[in-house]
């Protein structure tokens, strides 16, 4: 493996008696990278985490952190540091002893520890707090002490597990603004778990979709948004998630013509010119056509150059500040439309749409992958 | 607006539990306390009782046996309730691992304490017998020892081999309290410490003790209460024998009072002994206080 890998796993395995956690996992990360991990509850994205960490024993495959095999390494000699959900601080210890207990541990001179502690504490605010215990802290006191506990090692990974589940909204915001902050300033590199999109989008530098233990997709940001490599990438990333209607696409002369039924009787009729019509050799075939609620507005866009319009009836209309989404019965499911906040419609009225084709997907209607 | 029936109700709903408190507690240990500052004695025939003041006191404090038998007892605490701590956490920390049969052995180790103190004494006067005892077969079939020893006839011993009768019945309470303190132990505390690079022993002593610290301190002060106050085991194995060897004071204040029948000088050693205990559990008190302030999270 080339060294620069700040972490690569190799056909990783995971299973409990018959049970496969994960299958054939491989991924490496280059140093300095955030690496999410997302995927709905259950996909394995935490028992990856902890086969990185060490913490749970890998069935087959390999780990290596920082060019050094640590398949079977002690999760204390992998030099990695992590931030758990529970926060798991130390009830028992100050604020400052919970920060410096991996130095504690490490038999690190008292001096240096202090020095180090107090730059943690500096770089996070958390200064007043160093002699407080853990009890007495709010909840995102306790997440900043948490990520100060990792930070003060300044281990070559960070590991975080779903370490913003626990906060309330709000404050969710600003730590995953804080997060991002210290990533920026320490050039850490992180992986971290999630089952939160808008956090893994937000976060990331690559993102790995994860399903029933098998990884999905590996992408930046934009290209698990903009071009996911099945159904269920598109559908779980982004919010409110792309829509995905049935529909016929039939290539004809260098274009391809979408057909896509709706419950008043005609279907909507869209010519993409985008596409290459070579992805249908078949000629006409049933797809699941995907389009982001932005690909699907009353706004003038400029920046597409295959926009088309369809009149399309609103079944439900919901003003959400900023934009006004719309429900639109379209290819067998409610796609949802996004409008600019003051557009004059009303649920039950016919309304022109704008489909900005440059941005659509098709999926295989059986298997669901990007064709 | 209620506040003042509401204050009488308190008192009423109280009153009748306070009224037997009273009847039952108050009410013998006032006697006692009373007791104490006379030259009571049992007998048959009515005899004058007299006031004599701090007397009974002055010559408990004086009584050099009275004060061998406070040490004595100090011993056997200090030493039983020391093993069954120690004995108690071990094995809780061994029935909370992952193994099978795990649950049985949950089952089976509480077995001992459920055993009548008198039957547990009796089984063990058994076991240390001169000559026929099971500890006798087993350490001369082992080579440890070439004759048959009275383990609870000599005085050098008679104390060790009561402290390991009680600690065998005893540690399954201790042993039984940490397994649940140990079970609330949260399993990212022991992943975080880890991480940082704690190996077992640091984890144990930096994160699991002081996480079972509280419900162990109650245990610990449950234990020192009734070995301080021993007299069961004792009176069964030994009388307080060989040679007053095994004499702690519970025993002293019983012979003082039921075989001496003087019930006044009995009575103001039995107040020493409360009092003794009393500043033992204050000791413990304080100490579980502080403990909590830190331990919670």
């Amino acid at each position: 493996m080339p060294e620069q890998h700040i972490l690569s796993v190799d056909n990783l395995q995971k299973k409990y008696g018959d049970v496969q956690v994960l299958k054939d996992i491989n991924v490496s990360m280059e140093p300095g990278e955030f690496l999410v991990l997302v995927g709905p509850s259950g996909c394995g994205k935490s028992t990856l985490l902890s086969c990185i960490s060490g913490l749970t024993e890998v069935s087959s495959g390999a780990i290596q952190i920082g060019g050094k095999d640590c398949t079977h390494a002690e999760p204390a000699n992998r030099d990695i540091a992590m931030v758990f959900q529970s926060y798991a601080l130390f009830p028992n210890m100050s604020v400052e002893r919970n920060i410096g207990f991996g130095l504690e541990v490490r038999k690190v001179a008292d001096a240096e520890k202090k020095k180090k502690v107090a730059d943690v504490a500096d770089l996070l605010k958390i200064e007043h707090l160093l002699h407080r215990r853990p009890a007495e802290l709010s909840g995102g006191q306790r997440q900043r002490v948490a990520m100060g506990r990792a930070l003060v090692r300044d281990p070559k990974l960070f590991l975080f597990d779903e370490p913003l589940s626990n906060l309330d909204a709000k404050l969710r915001v600003t730590m995953r603004t804080e997060i991002k902050r210290i990533h920026q300033a320490t050039g850490a590199s992180i992986v971290y778990v999630t089952h939160d999109q808008i956090e893994a989008m937000t976060l990331a530098t690559r993102i790995v979709v994860l399903k029933d233990g098998v990884i999905q997709q590996i992408g930046t940001p934009h290209e698990i948004y903009n071009t996911p490599v099945n159904a269920f990438v598109a559908d779980f990333m982004g919010s409110p998630s792309m829509n995905l209607m049935s529909g016929t696409a039939t290539p004809d002369e260098g274009r391809i013509r979408l057909e896509i039924p709706t419950p008043q009787g005609a279907p909507i009729e869209l010519v993409d010119t985008t596409t290459a019509p070579e992805v249908f050799p078949n000629g006409p075939t049933e797809v699941l056509i995907g389009l982001r609620p932005e690909a699907m507005t009353d706004q003038k866009l400029n920046n597409g150059q295959n926009l088309q319009t369809a009149n399309c009836l609103l079944e439900v209309v919901e003003p959400a500040g900023a934009d006004t989404y719309a429900v639109v019965h379209l290819g067998g499911t409610e796609a949802i439309a996004r409008l600019s906040a003051d557009a004059p419609v009303q649920a039950g009225e016919m309304s022109p749409i704008t489909f900005d084709l440059s941005k659509i997907s098709y999926f295989d209607v059986t298997s669901g992958n990007r064709l | 607006m209620f506040g003042r029936r509401r204050k009488q109700e308190k008192w009423i709903l109280l009153a009748p539990a306070i009224l037997v408190l009273a009847l039952i507690t108050l009410t013998p240990l006032a006697n006692t306390f009373w007791l104490s500052f006379t030259d009571t004695r049992i007998s048959a025939l009515p005899t004058p009782v007299r006031f004599i003041g701090l007397e009974n006191y002055i010559y408990a404090f004086t009584d050099p046996e009275f004060r061998d038998s406070i040490y004595r007892t100090l011993y056997f605490t200090i030493v039983s309730v020391g093993l069954e701590g120690i004995l108690g956490v071990a094995v809780a920390v061994l029935l909370n691992q992952k193994f099978r049969g795990q649950l049985i052995l949950r089952a089976l180790i509480i077995l001992p304490w459920a055993v009548p103190t008198i039957v547990n004494a009796v089984a063990w006067r058994l076991i240390y017998h001169p000559d026929y005892g099971a500890l006798n077969s087993l350490l001369f079939q082992l080579g440890f020892i070439s004759d048959y020893r009275s383990w609870i006839g000599d005085p050098s011993t008679a104390m060790n081999m009561v402290i390991l009768a009680d600690v065998w019945k005893n540690f399954p309470l201790v042993a039984y309290v940490a397994l649940a303190a140990l079970q609330t132990v949260p399993g990212d505390l022991n992943k975080a410490a880890a991480i940082e690079g704690a190996g077992p022993w640091k984890r144990f002593w930096s994160i699991t003790l002081p996480w079972i610290a509280g419900p162990l301190m109650v245990v610990m002060v449950l234990r020192t209460i009734e070995a301080f106050r021993v007299f069961d085991i004792i009176y069964v194995m030994t009388g307080g024998g060989p040679a007053d060897s095994t004499k702690t004071a519970s025993f002293f204040v019983y012979q003082e009072y039921f075989n001496y029948l003087r019930s006044g000088s009995g009575a103001s050693y039995a107040v020493l002994v409360a009092g003794i205990s009393a500043v033992l559990i204050l000791f413990y008190y304080s100490n579980a206080k502080r403990q909590a302030s830190g331990a919670t999270a």
